[in-house]
């Protein structure tokens, strides 16, 4: 089964806030100068607000703390944490809760200040009892148990993970707003220090501050308000497992559920995508996201790394911004993937803008390949 | 109406066991599986009938990775999934030999080790240097 919801809801308006480092300021009042700025980009109110979807590793209580600190009473809440793709999966239940009626304007949001105030990656997520023994730089282990496997079973190699940290470098060069802009070479990639075997420090997503914030509004409402809405097409979400000892193979995510219901539901297949923004918090998820999602069989996306395709100039453009390797990684990045993905369907992305992008995909994975969720979205011109 | 029991649960029943020295995992004999992590609902699985069966402690590495630390931290820390004879994969750590000679498909056996934080499976190589 799939939903039936292409077409009818558009982002409206989207905003970022303290991206990099906010330094003196929390993770509420970060997600609220987001809001406030995506409000404004969708031609409305805060009032205007009466749908909220957020959460947060910060805080157990972080939709009932934002719906205060913005000033709100929603009519309709969903504060679902599954980890960094909890935000794609927002797109999904704020879309159905528009259809639905039981909301007018959907706002997701998120924001943290985990650089400045700790310097390292904030959760108050808990181990598994059954892992906790083991545990040791948890969530990454995961991430390299199953980089260890994909390339055992497809060949994969360093040299294929570090092409996607190289790109991502390449596309944040072109984003003034992006955290890390310095050079970096192929080489310097491979000899970063290992942090857990096979992925080194340049295969990890940043840590920084940053906030960022999503308008959803039904598809008439759109047209009214905003010079450029873009579409809902299709979204999937899918939870399988917690810890990836539960997981039927390591090399194999449930992407290929999410995106599997995604397309069906944008009546779209990977050919169509132009432009697509991944989850990187390592640089495995891009090439297992592409595989899984059907952008390539399994063990042809590294090769298609190597081969620059996913960089500028690339013809299958992935995490424009930059990415969580390169643009920012605020502890959970999912609602970046939706804001890139709207500022090229909107053609604003400047010197990084992807011509032609009528048609975005965005992809979130959360915790330990405990959560997926896939959204495809795009301009009025491709509904 | 179905009676819930008075028995401990599948955490504290596995962790008993390793107390007592054994490593043991529920299975269940309709679905012919081993339940891993214990206490898990597998799909179609009736708990009821679960019954705490030995393992025999044989496995092969099924992925690994290397927690990389300064010697000050404690030094380097292996980190595996262990895909136990029986069926299941487990999380584990490797004890003997160097944490970055372990390699996917290596012949493990299982012992039990006592730590603070109590009891925990662990693996041992089959010929590794005891360094």
């Amino acid at each position: 089964m799939t939903g039936d919801l292409r077409g009818r809801v558009a982002i409206a308006g989207v905003g970022l806030a303290g991206i990099g480092e906010a330094p003196g300021r929390d993770y509420l009042e970060l997600t609220a100068e987001a809001a406030r700025l995506a409000v404004a980009d969708a031609g409305l109110e805060l009032d205007d607000v009466d749908g909220l979807f957020t959460s947060n590793v910060l805080s157990l209580y972080a939709a009932i703390d934002t719906a205060e600190h913005l000033g709100l009473t929603p009519r309709y809440l969903d504060g679902t944490n599954i980890g960094g793709a909890s935000f794609l999966r927002f797109a999904l239940t704020a879309a159905a809760a528009l259809d639905a009626r039981l909301c007018d304007v959907a706002l997701i949001c998120y924001g943290s200040n985990q650089r400045t105030a700790g310097g390292r990656l904030a959760t108050r997520a808990e181990v598994p009892w059954y892992e906790a023994p083991y545990a040791d730089r948890y969530p990454m282990y995961a991430y390299a148990l199953a980089a260890s496997r994909h390339m055992h079973e497809w060949g994969t190699t360093r040299t294929h993970l570090a092409h996607v940290a190289l790109s991502a470098r390449r596309w944040a060069q072109r984003n003034p707003r992006a955290f890390a802009r310095d050079p970096l070479t192929l080489d310097e990639i491979l000899a970063a220090r290992p942090v857990c075997d096979p992925l080194s420090r340049r295969d990890c997503c940043l840590v920084t501050d940053g906030a960022g914030a999503v308008v959803m509004v039904r598809a008439d409402h759109a047209r009214d308000l905003a010079p450029r809405p873009i579409y809902f097409l299709g979204g999937g979400a899918e939870v399988r497992n917690r810890s990836v000892a539960c997981m039927d193979s390591l090399t194999e995510t449930s992407a290929r559920q999410s995106g599997a219901r995604a397309f069906a539901e944008a009546r779209l297949a990977p050919k169509d995508v132009d432009i697509l923004q991944l989850y990187d918090a390592f640089t495995i998820n891009v090439l297992l996201l592409l595989e899984d999602l059907g952008f390539a069989a399994k063990g042809e996306a590294g090769p298609m790394a190597a081969e620059g395709r996913f960089a500028p100039g690339g013809d299958l453009p992935i995490n424009t911004n930059g990415g969580g390797l390169s643009f920012c990684h605020p502890g959970m990045y999912g609602i970046f993937t939706l804001i890139e993905a709207v500022e090229q369907l909107r053609g604003a992305a400047g010197e990084r803008q992807v011509s032609g992008a009528e048609v975005a995909l965005c992809h979130g994975v959360g915790a330990q390949f405990s959560g997926n969720a896939t959204v495809i979205m795009s301009t009025e011109a491709a509904v | 109406m179905m009676r819930s029991t008075p028995e401990e649960g599948a955490r504290q029943t596995f962790l008993s066991f390793l107390n007592a020295g054994e490593f043991r995992l529920p299975y269940c004999a309709q679905c012919a599986r081993f339940v891993y992590p214990p206490g898990r609902q597998l799909p179609g699985c009736h708990p009821e009938g679960l019954e705490w069966r030995p393992m025999n402690g044989q496995g092969r590495v099924y992925a690994a990775t290397v927690a990389r630390h300064r010697p000050e931290e404690g030094g380097d820390r292996s980190i595996v999934m262990v895909e136990l004879a029986e069926g299941p994969r487990m999380l584990s750590t490797i004890v003997n030999g160097k944490p970055d000679q372990v390699r996917i498909g290596a012949a493990v056996s299982a012992a039990i080790e006592t730590t603070e934080m109590g009891p925990r499976v662990v693996f041992e190589l089959a010929g590794a240097n005891e360094s």
